[in-house]
């Protein structure tokens, strides 16, 4: 008897059987409206203050936590009192979106400033765990570190609220609001910091109850008639729902909720359980992945390639942007002797292979073995005759964390083996100081070196023209970093090189920002172009500025690893440690005398560069102008001493974002009006042919009302007494309080028959009694028939409303 | 999923255990990987909720009373009638959702409907939910409640129970200005008898000895009966005589002609007796065999032959062989009225018993 079942949107009339109509509406009652209020602002409260309250508590950052509760209670009983009616839910909203854009702006510095100073306390935690040098922090504008944190929590109390109410109160959307609760939560317990037990109780409190009402078709917000008659469409009827046991089964999830808490407290005390716990295996794991989300974020997980310094064996392109943990990566133990860079390479690249994206070792001479430098032996030889620009030094790597390479010092006398992590070698190397060696180096006997893949020659050729390269080998490389530096920023999030490009093409023509794989790559085929042999190489750099900034002193005797000259005074044998930081790729290219030599084509990094921007100040200077930015420079006041004056010099300098807030305001109801009638239009295009003519025939009702009234308004002021206004007023004010209902307007009347014969009697419509009875058959034909009407029945039904 | 657990009905709803269970072992994962001490905590209470849950919905079930009132008893076509279902706890258990299973149809016409009504039980009081009804067909409106559920808190397990909720609702035609078919001329010795003084004689049988209900005439008792019995009982009489008119009621096996031919036969009584005439209302009973008859002689009496009429569904009502039937129960009656319905036209006649 499915069929039975047919509503008259008119009426909301439903069928409940052969006819029996369940009439008035389908209404679902609460009862008890303070009771349904009080426990959907607990709600809110709950999960607001559970979450955004207990991740500060795990991080124990002190702030004005009456403020916090405060902000959350009002936004709280604020927001779930938009659902005592329709027109307060939708005034309601409005007003409290221009009270977040006003706080926000108006007090944008300490919400900033405050969010900021989370994000610190966070970041001071996570870099303590993780045990990283490294630590994010962001630059706090106000120096009272706790106000500006309780101002930013009362602001993300008033939006927590608001978001959650969207999401809670309609339709307890309980995943919508569990997942990024947990996530809040997630944060301070992996970092192994808990939050308090009240804010434990008052976060599952939350949780549970919303899940209890989802489970139990209670949904917080009054239904609309489409869900009621949706349900009702499979004959379920929603009845009334009690606010008593709505509060009982909160109260009841919070007894349990405590007593559990306070139990669980006793047998097993937090610090206790804390300390016997050991870490679990999957988060050992994951612990290098969540270090580097921690420092660069999201960018630190879509990278590509395990690599250090965004390096991997002349793998190029997959890598979005450079993490870097900055933890050491090789210990070198060794006598520093120049001010120049301290190359160690671990990958040559011989071919490259465009869109393969990376660097081939199939040449022989790309192999380890072939590394070993004949310039070597001659430096040697020199060394050994005595002659005093020369010297020998012995350099101890390390492997801690590397990939597996052999690391290997320019001039070095061996060609090493491969350093696994955690195991050591030692290499003798004979450093170019200031002389070239007598004699020639090896002649090179491959074209390989020479070789730039037609693919690219057109990148290449372009890209040499613009540059205007010319002169010496020298002088081609200093002009090539120098139109690197002014043309092509350096960045290490530079972004992936899109799937079926040319790693080096687009680098050259379309992207021209890169990191030092990027550089080098490119500077290979340029310089080959040019008809300079080269390569690509990759391992690390170590900088003499760092080098001295950073090393460890050992008790090592200085003899045992360096003799001969020094650029440096030979004070004493260091320890440093190379990070992922010094990771490098460069180029080689062949010198007649000297065989192969790094050269730098890498451009300095840039300040800007580093700088971090967050996604705050993006929504900040959405709303600020060139001149609030400079005023706001020159004339902000000092906030360290009194946050008052602060607050109303914000309040001050947002009054051109007011204005705009109450412009929009204005426009919001044309807006509103234009959004309508484009709905209805929709609608109206979109329906069938009984929607379309039950649509024409309540918009001729609406008319009809209007026009009646406006009649009735005009005959009374003819008859003109107030007095007699009174009482027609007050008549009908005892009307709608008494229920009664007046037959003056179609809409109280429960049937089609007795609407349109108001609408006859009243001349919208003819009087002709057998035109009356098909219109009204037509009528209910469209409104409770499961049949569209036909065509001819439509354009005659029309016919009487147009 | 269902169990039965102590006598009771266990519904398990399969997709709310497993909603619940994914959080549970959500819970345990985000435990076992992180080995917090929050998750220690929620696991423990997800643990100890269930049981509680369970407990609240088992102890609940065995503590609700519920009642079905309909604001009156009779009621006209297009009239809004109130029809009440309440539930009572005495518990101070909860429950956010009850399913009170309930069927609603017109006995009379023999069609009816299931439906659900979903409401909430609150702790130690009542949750009313008034059904604003209306009926466009006469006959018998029947609301009954068989079962109940109560669903935990969790929304996993419904408990069921048994009720008895019902209650009825006469709908009877409108008592209009409707103009009755004018009574057609009955001929000489057929329905103007006068009524003989003479014990014995007053021309009506017996047709069935009942008990005593209010407004049975006193000369109706059987008093021997009564004696024996100890309780009043009546002769329901059939009055042959034309002190009682005789009005047939030819009722067809479709609803609409039904309705039409109660409807008219409605208005032909009220007017009948307006006219200070006493009817004696004859209805065809499939079940019986025989003619269910009702003295009517005031409006209130019409209202209790039309209820009476409603008790038998309208399948058992009607026949094509009715004048053979009144030949047959009332071979003494020579003729008698009736309405009857020719042609989508309902007539008031004469027919001759013979």
């Amino acid at each position: 008897m499915d069929k039975n079942l047919k509503k008259n949107k008119k009426h909301t009339d439903i069928v409940l059987s052969e006819g029996i109509l369940l009439t008035g509406g389908l209404h679902r009652q609460y009862k008890g409206a303070l009771s349904n209020l009080l426990v959907r602002a607990v709600f809110l409260f709950a999960i607001v203050v559970g979450s955004l309250g207990g991740m500060l508590s795990a991080f124990q950052i002190s702030y004005a936590k009456w403020a916090f509760f405060l902000s959350a209670f009002l936004a709280a009983f604020y927001c779930a009192s938009l659902y005592l009616s329709v027109w307060w839910e939708n005034i309601g909203y409005i007003l409290i979106l221009f009270l977040a854009m006003y706080t926000g702006l108006s007090l944008r510095t300490y919400i900033s400033s405050g969010f900021y100073g989370i994000l610190n306390d966070i970041s001071a935690s996570a870099s303590l765990f993780f045990g990283s040098e490294a630590q994010v922090n962001y630059a706090e504008q106000v120096e009272n570190h706790s106000f500006a944190i309780s101002v930013a929590m009362c602001y993300f109390a008033l939006i927590g609220c608001t978001i959650a109410n969207g999401l809670i109160s309609r339709k307890s959307k309980y995943l919508a609001v569990s997942v990024p609760s947990v996530l809040f939560l997630l944060v301070p317990v992996y970092l192994e910091h808990e939050p308090a037990a009240l804010y434990i109780i008052l976060l599952t409190i939350g949780f549970i109850t919303v899940y209890i009402h989802r489970r139990n078709r209670y949904t917080c917000h009054q239904p609309n008639s489409k869900t009621l008659y949706k349900a009702a469409g499979k004959h379920i009827l929603l009845g009334n729902f009690s606010g008593s046991a709505a509060m009982t089964a909160l109260l009841a999830v919070t007894i349990l909720c405590t007593i559990v808490v306070t139990l669980a407290g006793l047998f097993i005390p937090k610090d206790t359980y804390l300390q016997s716990q050991k870490q679990s295996s999957v988060k050992l794991k994951t612990m290098d992945t969540m270090e580097n989300f921690y420092l660069l974020g999201v960018m630190g997980l879509i990278n590509f390639y395990p690599s250090t310094g965004g390096l991997e064996s002349g793998r190029l392109g997959g890598v979005s942007s450079v993490r870097l943990d900055y933890e050491p990566d090789l210990n070198l133990t060794f006598v520093p002797y120049t001010y120049d860079r301290i190359y160690l390479k671990s990958f040559t690249g011989a071919e490259y292979l465009p869109y393969e994206n990376r660097w081939s070792i199939d040449d022989q001479t790309a192999y380890v073995e072939s590394w070993k430098h004949d310039t070597a032996d001659r430096l040697e030889e020199a060394f050994l005759s005595g002659a005093d620009e020369y010297a020998m030094g012995r350099m101890d790597i390390t492997n801690l964390a590397a990939m597996i390479g052999v690391y290997l010092p320019y001039y070095s006398k061996a060609s090493g083996t491969m350093i696994r992590p955690g195991s050591s070698t030692e290499y003798t190397f004979f450093p170019l100081l200031t002389e070239i060696p007598v004699g020639r180096a090896e002649p090179l006997v491959s074209g390989l070196w020479l070789d730039v893949p037609e693919e690219n020659l057109e990148a290449v050729a372009s890209f040499c023209a613009k540059a205007d390269l010319s002169g010496s080998p020298e002088e081609i490389v200093i002009k090539l970093r120098g139109y690197f530096q002014k043309e092509f920023p350096y960045t290490l999030s530079p972004g992936a090189t899109p799937r079926r490009k040319d790693f080096v093409n687009y680098f050259l023509e379309e992207k021209r920002k890169g990191y030092c794989a990027h550089y080098a790559s490119s500077a290979v085929l340029i310089l080959r172009y040019m008809g300079i042999p080269a390569r690509y190489a990759e391992g690390y750099a170590v900088d003499a500025v760092e080098v001295a900034a950073d090393a460890e002193q050992t008790e090592a005797n200085v003899a045992d690893y360096y003799e001969g000259t020094s650029l440096l005074p030979q004070n004493s044998v260091i320890s440093y440690d190379v990070t992922d930081g010094s990771a490098h790729a460069w180029v080689e290219i062949y010198d007649e005398n000297l065989g192969w030599y790094p050269v730098e084509v890498t451009p300095y990094r840039t300040s800007e560069e580093e700088e971090r921007s967050g996604i705050w100040d993006l929504f900040a200077r959405l709303f600020q102008t060139e001149e609030n930015v400079a005023s706001a420079d020159v004339d902000a006041p000092d906030t360290d001493g009194n946050p008052g004056n602060a607050i109303m010099y914000a309040i001050q300098s947002s009054a051109p974002s007011i204005a705009f807030a109450l412009v929009m305001l204005f426009l919001i109801v044309p807006i509103w009006i234009t959004v309508r009638k484009i709905i209805a239009f929709y609608h109206y295009k979109h329906a069938g042919r009984n929607e379309k003519l039950l649509i024409l025939y309540r918009k001729a009702v609406r008319k009809a009302i209007h026009k009646t009234y406006r009649r009735q308004r005009r005959q009374k002021m003819h008859a003109g007494s107030g007095k007699r206004h009174t009482q027609v007023g007050l008549t009908n004010t005892v009307k709608r309080a008494t229920g009664t209902q007046t037959q003056d307007n179609p809409t109280s009347m429960k049937n089609f028959e007795e609407q349109v014969e108001w609408l006859a009697e009243n001349n919208i419509i003819t009087q002709d009694p057998e035109k009356l009875a098909r219109l009204i058959r037509i009528l209910n034909e469209a409104a409770f028939a499961p049949n569209e009407i036909t065509e001819e029945a439509f354009a005659e039904g029309a016919a009487y409303f147009d | 999923m269902n169990i039965r657990i102590r006598d009771k009905k266990v519904h398990i709803s399969v997709l709310h255990l497993a909603a619940f269970m994914l959080v549970y072992i959500i819970n345990i994962l985000l435990f076992l990987i992180f080995r917090g001490y929050t998750f220690l905590l929620t696991w423990i209470f997800l643990t100890a909720l269930v049981p509680c849950s369970f407990f609240t919905a088992w102890r609940l079930a065995s503590s609700v009373e519920g009642f079905m009132i309909t604001e009156k008893e009779t009621a006209s076509p297009g009239e809004l009638v109130e029809v009440i279902v309440s539930i009572h706890n005495d518990s101070y258990f909860c429950a956010l959702k009850s399913t009170w299973y309930l069927n609603i149809g017109n006995s009379f016409y023999d069609t009816s409907d299931d439906h659900r009504l979903i409401l909430s039980i609150p702790p130690r009081g009542d949750n009313r939910f008034p059904m604003t009804v209306t009926m466009t067909e006469l006959g018998r409106i029947v609301f009954t409640c068989r079962k109940y559920n109560v669903c935990d808190l969790l929304g996993i397990l419904s408990i069921c129970s048994d009720c008895a909720m019902e209650s009825c609702l006469f709908i009877l035609p409108q008592s209009g200005n409707t103009v009755p078919a004018a009574i057609p001329e009955a001929p000489s010795g057929v329905a103007e008898f006068s009524e003989s003084s003479r014990k014995g004689n007053d021309h009506s049988e017996v047709s069935d000895i009942r008990t005593y209900r209010i407004g049975d005439r006193p000369k109706n008792i059987h008093w021997k009966l009564s004696a024996r019995n100890r309780e009043l009982m009546v002769k329901d009489r059939i009055s042959l005589s034309g002190s009682e008119h005789v009005l047939l009621l030819d009722l067809p096996s479709d609803k609409n002609g039904a309705e039409k031919l109660l409807t008219e036969g409605w208005h032909q009584i009220t007017e009948l007796l307006n006219s200070h005439l006493i009817i004696r209302l004859l209805v065809w009973n499939q079940n019986l065999f025989s003619f269910d008859g009702y003295s009517v002689g005031s409006p209130e009496e019409l209202v209790e032959a039309y209820c009476q009429i409603y008790q038998t569904m309208l399948s058992y009502r009607s026949s094509s062989l009715l004048r053979q039937y009144m030949r047959n129960c009332y071979p003494l009656l020579e003729s008698y009225l009736c309405i009857t319905q020719k042609k989508d036209t309902v007539r008031l006649e004469i027919w001759i018993n013979g």
